[in-house]
């Protein structure tokens, strides 16, 4: 009868197979046996049956998804959660269900498997398209990297913690050498990055260690690694050089305070504002909001910020980034990397407002909201993008500290933000005879991950028919531009002025205490 | 055990018995092919009742002002689970106000599917219409966010965050402007700051 089961969905299967047009194969090497698994592409990624998975996890089908040892999947046709015990984790694309049974994505065999088998046990290579079990099992899963105005920092996350060590080969290559590290098979390729300090990275497997070997570009100032928790990570810091200023990093030993202000936008004897990021929004096949008459605010604010871009050149005499300058698509990410990249002191993002059916006229800005909308990811990036040391202190208290003095890092940045979008308010208030809506907080994607203070301005409603005609003014969008210039000459002066009172340093200390 | 719906039959027989006391209250609704759409969350009786058969619900539209979002009440029929009833009211939000508010949400946009897990996360799946069909602008993607998400949190104590999903997946903006890639809690208040 057993047998009969087993049998029979096979025999169905076979006479079910021809009709469908499989586009691929994946071999899973398991318990000394192959498996040939079909493939489909489906919403433009590859799919799995979920029966197919159930074999290689000798796993239950259930109606509503699969049961791997004691671990339940629970899978809900056309969604992407899947939510396995209390909690719920996001394919990146949903379970689909054909005649009857689910598909899934690749990676929830990948899953699946790594509860059958054992977390970093399961590799998968995408050229020989073989899935395997290790027999050791890999603990470093994931690099990434992230340019930063002083420094570029290169992470790699590991299942468990790990002892490493820097050493700098020669002027032009770092090592990075983690004891007992196994890399995944997904870390095989090298990296380029190419960000004017360094080339290259390049990841390598060698007897009992793994190295990952920091090709520079130039030769760079200070460099540096430390570990972080939660998930365990490693991370290489290397600085930009400074002429002149060598920046010292206390070692283990010295537990005294640090020379390194966390919060100072260093390298600049004086303080000033040296460069300033605009961003034009939308942009591409991304039109963003579109008025009556058909005008699109990709154009607008690529329009307004080209002027403002001529007005801040001319006048200030400082260097302006833009994050575009024609009709492209930029992705939100790169806008602000774009700004990191460049070093700017602030960035301004430049948008139009819409609401149809509503007689809604005039501009607001707005500043990134605190509300810690993920929490947990949202701490470990924090605690990532510190840029202090705190050697001498245990791990624990190192993280505690580094919580305070990013949150008032933050703090700064966010005040910051909050009165240049104040100033840009009362500004166009000056010049334009329109509803002023105030300054607001919300999640912006385009402002998260700006190493400076960032705000976003919405300077017309182009759903309101008088508005949309004046933005088709020369008129009316020299005066935005030039209530915009205005707020922001106003505002570095002021920067500057507090920045010479060095806020930050007496923070940095009051935190140390 | 070979024959699928007597498989399907034993399988809805269990999970009518599992449900125990609740499925009293599913009752008449209890369809042999009915879907229990969100096994893992047992359906919570509810107050805020009418009567016996409706119960009225809270839906946050935008203000004549696109600065805020202002309630409007509105009596839906009972279902047999909260998460039933979270659909339905989303419906209702999706038809639009009856007073002089303004829509959140273009009308052609339809709710795929809805359910919750269990830290109380609703995640919301809507058909494309919601990206592609928005006006776009700051302001409208907030008042769209907030009107979903206050509007579940509001009438139902078991939603304390909402994620939107746009064909079943994850998205990261809705219109170019708000991080959607994680679960919103309400915000009742999209007043200014200054």
């Amino acid at each position: 009868m057993h047998r009969l089961c087993a049998i029979l969905p096979a025999i169905v299967g076979i006479l079910v197979l021809p009709k469908i047009a499989w586009t691929g194969e994946i071999e899973v090497l398991f318990e000394g046996r192959v498996k040939v698994l079909n493939t489909e592409l489906l919403n433009e990624g590859e799919y799995v049956p979920l029966v197919q998975v159930a074999q290689v996890t000798r796993g239950k089908i259930l109606r509503d998804g699969l049961q791997v040892e004691n671990v339940t999947f629970r899978l809900v046709e056309d969604q992407a959660g899947v939510v396995v015990g209390d909690t719920t984790f996001l394919l990146s694309a949903p379970p689909v269900k054909r005649r009857g049974i689910f598909w899934v994505p690749l990676e929830f065999l990948i899953r699946a498997m790594e509860v059958r088998y054992g977390e970093g046990r399961v590799y998968w290579n995408k050229a020989t398209r073989v899935v395997w079990l290790g027999k050791e099992p890999y603990n470093l899963r994931l690099l990434r990297h992230h340019a930063y105005p002083d420094y570029t920092r290169i992470v790699i996350e590991a299942l468990r913690p790990l002892s490493f060590r820097l050493e700098e080969e020669n002027k032009a290559r770092l090592s990075l050498r983690i004891d007992g590290g196994v890399l995944s098979p997904m870390l095989s390729d090298a990296i380029r990055i190419n960000d004017g300090l360094i080339e290259w990275v390049e990841p390598a497997q060698v007897e009992g260690e793994a190295v990952l070997r920091i090709h520079r570009d130039t030769f760079g100032g200070l460099t540096r690694a430390f570990a972080l928790s939660n998930p365990y990570r490693i991370v290489v810091d290397l600085y930009r050089a400074k002429a002149g200023a060598a920046r010292v990093f206390p070692g283990p030993e010295s537990g005294g305070p640090t020379e390194q202000e966390p919060l100072a936008r260093s390298g600049s004897p004086v303080p000033s504002i040296r460069t300033i990021a605009i961003d034009a929004g939308h942009g591409g096949r991304d039109t963003g909001a579109v008025g009556r008459k058909g005008l699109e605010e990709k154009d607008v604010v690529l329009d307004i910020a080209l002027r403002l871009r001529h007005l801040i050149q001319e006048r200030l005499g400082i260097r302006v980034v833009m994050t575009r300058t024609e009709d492209v698509f930029v992705p939100l990410e790169e806008r602000t990397a774009i700004a990191n990249r460049a070093k700017a002191d602030f960035f301004i993002s430049i948008h139009v407002n819409s609401a149809p059916k509503s007689r809604a006229q005039g501009f607001e800005a707005y500043y990134l909201s605190r509300e810690p909308s993920d929490s947990v990811a949202r701490a470990s990036a924090i605690r990532e993008n510190l840029p202090v040391d705190l050697g001498g202190l245990k791990p624990t208290e190192q993280e505690a500290l580094k919580a305070i003095l990013w949150d008032m890092a933050n703090t700064l940045y966010l005040k910051e933000s909050s009165e240049l979008a104040q100033m840009l308010l009362q500004e166009l208030d000056e010049i334009l005879r329109v509803d002023n809506r105030g300054v607001k907080s919300a999640p912006f994607f385009v402002l998260m991950g700006a190493a400076m203070p960032a705000v976003l301005v919405e300077v017309a409603f182009i759903s309101n028919p008088k508005e949309e005609r004046k933005l088709q003014t020369e008129a009316y969008k020299n005066q935005v531009a030039d209530a915009l210039y205005t707020a922001i000459a106003r505002f570095k002066q002021r920067y500057e002025r507090r920045l010479g009172l060095s806020p930050s340093r007496r923070s940095a200390e009051a935190a140390e205490r | 055990m070979a024959n699928p719906d007597r498989q399907r039959f034993l399988g809805l027989v269990v999970l009518a018995l599992g449900i125990g006391v609740i499925g009293f209250f599913l009752g008449r609704a209890f369809a042999p092919r009915a879907p229990v759409s969100v096994p893992h969350t047992p359906p919570v009786a509810d107050g805020n009742a009418v009567d016996a058969t409706t119960r009225l619900i809270r839906l946050f539209f935008a203000a004549p002002s696109a600065d805020k979002l202002q309630e409007e009440e509105r009596p839906i029929p009972r279902a047999a689970s909260f998460v039933e009833e979270a659909k339905r009211t989303l419906e209702e939000l999706i038809k639009g106000p009856q007073s002089d508010l303004n829509a959140t949400i273009p009308s052609d946009v339809r709710l795929r599917q809805l359910y919750v897990d269990a830290r109380g996360i609703a995640y919301v799946d809507f058909t494309r219409d919601l990206q592609t069909k928005h006006p776009g602008g700051s302001g409208g993607e907030l008042l769209t966010i907030y009107s979903i998400v206050d509007t579940l949190s509001a009438n139902f104590d078991e939603i304390q965050q909402v994620k939107i999903l746009v064909e079943g997946s994850e998205i990261l903006t809705l219109a170019g402007h708000i991080d959607s890639r994680h679960p919103f809690k309400p915000r009742y208040s999209l007043e200014r700051i200054r």
